[in-house]
């Protein structure tokens, strides 16, 4: 994690030295502002992740999420009524997409493939194609201000902290690490992986659906095609953050660095008047950068670092016994 | 005179922090079965390496048929004809056995592959060797001693003339050495050298012509088998006698206190079950690989479903509850030690900790669980279990095999198991450690525990079991007091009928 945090020092301190404005308050604050509904899905990507699971679904989910807000208090229902169906059908997704990966046991990256394309056609379905406006309606969820900072910055926040505290301080947190470490290691200890599974995929869903009204609210419309490169960022942020797919690592604020990280470059790249089609293929170089440096790091342990260094020093401390004579 | 087939000459490795290889020799003759001895971290998985061009040495000569190769790699070893077998296996599972044998060099018939010859080949190559084995089979369904089989009529095909093996008994029960002894004999005869590593010290006696014993990355003696006996070489690779002594047997439990009762319990592989444990006792069930022995510890665990019949233990108040999923039995008390403890037991890249409190962790119920709260478990359990480690935040797959042991034994201390079922308890441990494991079970068995073995190692369930069991084919054929549970009268009860 160090290093990303160099890389966000360097990238900051370098653009300010060409345009002061870029680490002035009201910066710093528009992108965070750009990040948090990515922040809010990487969070509960990270925790599938650690879990050896996968979602690739959350970025439709997430459109839908902000259509089916934005239909609801269309002709004046209640904002609150709205969110908690929200939440609720997002869940119930979540839910399934558990229950099939731990009950039947189906790759979660094919299954959520198929409800990438699901959730999209939904959410074309109902908004007939085109966006829904929300008009003046959820000022608290994406437009407010509370310290002088948007509320979707503090949601974003929160997650984290949330997180964060659940990954390292409860049991569920160690279940989910252990599931994603060894699954079967973990069954077999009584674990419940299963549970464990489903769980992380009703909470990322959820939080997905929570993204999704938080984007809606933003720009007070239910785009049906708004983010739908967010689940592949949310992914590349988790991994920036030390996740690897193949579970057991990973933390919510390793994710959170990744995603300021993300943020930062494409601010940075704004600032430094570098032409947006460049944007995708930075993005694209500081993931393949990273998860080749992690690769390394981890190559090197293997073959020359810590293993045999740490295998001789317990070596040392272990005198073997043997049963003496009798 | 003939060449050598493999000359190492004052090879040195070291990693960061430890030497481990300082100026070994090492010399296979063809046409001879070569054994390397030495307890875990003696060097001899480095020296195989080296040899095998999968890690570079430091300094040292190798030359292979007598050609010096300088910068040895996989592939030019492989082009000498070296060709190593190690135990994580390099094989395509869903191939079949025919792919798997001829892979890279599968005969072509007008562009396509000819299999009606492929087939005709394979078959010759396993024949040549005696292996009897399906050739149609993908190699997803075999078993380690038929991957192993498969593995070496492959090295053949190759026309390998050396064939380096890694431990190549661990994880075979006692049925199937013999046709890997068989087909190594074979090898031998064709002019095929082989270099091996084991544990077991019979079997290099079984099987060796010439002996290498290392200790701390130095050789420590080689010479022909004859000159040596087992004692002598137990002798050189710890640098004192070892004593094969028997456990000692303090209590044989209370028999009218069953803690396991496994009744009438069918499966696909199992049939009609009986058999109980109780408080204090250990109790073996042995047999060959596919006796069943396995699935009846991973089924008596709640960890696979039954077709009929009941598993059923008893509380401290004796009352009984049916087994029907392994998290239940954790919260009964029922332990399980998988034989595949890298696989199935440990989460291998965390830390011991975190793998010694996994048991409490998914027994407890207060959804608060700080990292404080586990290390200070573990630092609680780890010296009750013996474990020897430099601190409780070592990653756990850095620890030798017996102490991986002792990790899961621990695993299941924390949580006061009053049932642990041990699946192969030492496969895998060298044999200072194997003791070390025995007495650790009788400590646990004469505090109270129910203690169910199952193991195909008939020497083992001898040593240290008060009741034992022995099965085939699913069935159990016979059971026989501990302390009469020589490993001739197991084989005959075994054999019989």
């Amino acid at each position: 994690m160090a290093p990303l945090i160099v890389a966000i020092i360097a990238i900051s301190l370098y653009t300010n030295g060409e345009n002061g404005n870029f680490l002035g308050g009201d910066n710093l604050k528009n992108i965070l502002l750009q990040v948090s509904v990515l922040g809010i899905i990487a969070t509960g990507q990270t925790l599938l992740i650690a879990a050896g699971q996968l979602d690739l679904s959350v970025a439709t989910l997430a459109a839908l999420a902000g259509v089916i807000g934005a239909t609801r208090i269309k002709d004046g229902g209640s904002e609150l009524w709205a969110v908690v169906l929200v939440l609720l059908i997002c869940a119930l997704f979540g839910l399934l997409w558990g229950i099939l990966v731990a009950g039947l046991k189906i790759p979660p990256f094919i299954l959520t493939l198929g409800g990438t394309s699901l959730f999209a056609s939904i959410a074309l379905r109902i908004s007939k194609s085109s966006p829904v406006p929300a008009r003046e309606r959820f000022e608290w969820l994406g437009r407010a201000k509370v310290f002088g900072v948007q509320t979707p910055i503090w949601y974003f926040l929160i997650v984290v902290v949330i997180a964060a505290f659940v990954m390292r301080y409860t049991r569920f947190g160690r279940h989910v690490y252990a599931t994603g470490s060894n699954e079967e290691a973990s069954y077999l200890t009584g674990i419940p992986t299963a549970r464990t599974k489903v769980l992380c995929f009703v909470i990322s869903s959820t939080l997905a659906g929570f993204a999704g009204l938080v984007a809606m609210a933003r720009i007070s419309t239910g785009d049906p095609r708004n983010g739908s490169q967010l689940a592949l960022q949310a992914i590349a942020a988790v991994v920036l953050g030390g996740g690897t797919l193949a579970g057991g690592r990973g933390s919510p604020i390793g994710t959170f660095i990744g995603v300021v990280l993300l943020a930062v470059v494409q601010s940075a790249l704004t600032f430094n008047n570098v032409q947006t089609f460049w944007n995708d293929a930075v993005f694209g170089l500081v993931l393949i950068f990273a998860v080749v440096v992690t690769a390394i790091g981890d190559l090197r342990r293997r073959r020359f670092g810590a293993r045999p260094i740490l295998a001789s020093f317990i070596r040392r401390n272990e005198s073997v016994q043997v049963p003496s004579e009798k | 005179m003939t060449v050598n087939v493999l000359e190492l000459r004052e090879i040195s490795k070291s990693f960061p922090g430890v030497q481990a290889l300082s100026n070994v020799s090492l010399i296979v003759r063809p046409g001879t079965v070569h054994a390397i001895c030495g307890e875990n971290g003696a060097g001899k998985s480095t020296l195989i390496k080296i040899a095998t061009g999968a890690q570079s040495a430091d300094s040292g000569v190798i030359q292979i048929c007598g050609d010096r190769i300088d910068h040895a790699s996989r592939r030019t070893v492989q082009n000498l004809g070296v060709r190593a077998i190690f135990q994580e296996r390099q094989i395509a599972p869903d191939l079949s056995v025919t792919e798997n044998v001829l892979l890279d060099r599968l005969p072509k018939r007008f562009g396509r592959v000819d299999w009606k010859n492929a087939k005709i080949q394979a078959r010759q190559r396993m024949d040549a060797l005696e292996i009897s084995l399906d050739i149609d089979t993908p190699v997803r369904n075999l078993s380690v001693a038929q991957l192993q089989m498969m593995e070496i009529a492959r090295a053949v095909s190759l026309e390998a003339r050396l064939i380096v093996m890694d431990e190549p008994t661990a994880s075979l029960s006692r049925h199937e050495l013999e046709p890997l002894f068989r087909v190594i004999n074979k090898l031998r005869d064709g002019g095929v050298s082989v270099l091996f590593i084991s544990h077991h010290l019979d079997e290099v006696f079984a099987i060796a012509d010439e002996i290498t014993v290392m200790r701390d990355g130095v050789v420590i003696s080689h010479g022909e088998i004859s000159e040596f006996t087992p004692a002598s070489i137990a002798g050189l690779m710890f640098g004192r006698t070892v004593l094969s002594s028997q456990a000692d047997r303090m209590s044989q439990g209370d028999l009218s206190k069953p803690r396991l009762v496994i009744d009438k319990v069918c499966s696909d592989r199992l049939n009609d079950v009986s058999l109980s444990v109780s408080a204090g006792e250990i109790v073996s069930v042995t047999g060959g690989i596919g006796a069943g022995v396995s699935e009846l510890a991973r089924m008596a665990a709640g960890g696979m479903l039954k077709s009929s019949g009941e598993i059923l233990v008893y509380d401290d108040s004796r009352k009984s509850h049916a087994i029907s999923s392994r998290r239940q039995a954790l919260n009964l008390g029922v332990a399980y030690l998988p034989a595949d403890r890298k696989r199935k037991g440990l989460l291998l890249e965390r830390t011991l900790s975190d793998n010694i409190v996994l048991g409490q962790q998914a027994a407890g119920s207060n959804p608060i669980l700080t990292p404080r709260k586990v290390s200070e478990s573990a630092r609680a359990i780890a010296p009750s279990a013996n474990i020897k480690a430099a601190n409780v935040d070592v990653v756990v797959g850095t620890l030798s095999g017996g102490n991986q042991q002792k990790v899961m034994i621990g695993r299941w201390m924390g949580v006061n198991a009053r049932i642990m079922i041990f699946d192969e308890p030492t496969a895998g441990i060298d044999i200072a450690s194997k003791f070390e494991i025995y007495s650790e079970l009788r400590r646990l068995a004469d505090s109270g525990v129910a203690i169910l073995i199952c193991s195909t190692d008939f020497q083992e369930v001898g040593q240290v079991s008060d009741r034992v069991f022995v099965m085939r084919s699913g069935n159990i054929v016979g059971e026989v007091e501990g302390s009469k549970a020589t490993e001739g009268r197991l084989l005959e009860m075994e054999m019989s009928k």
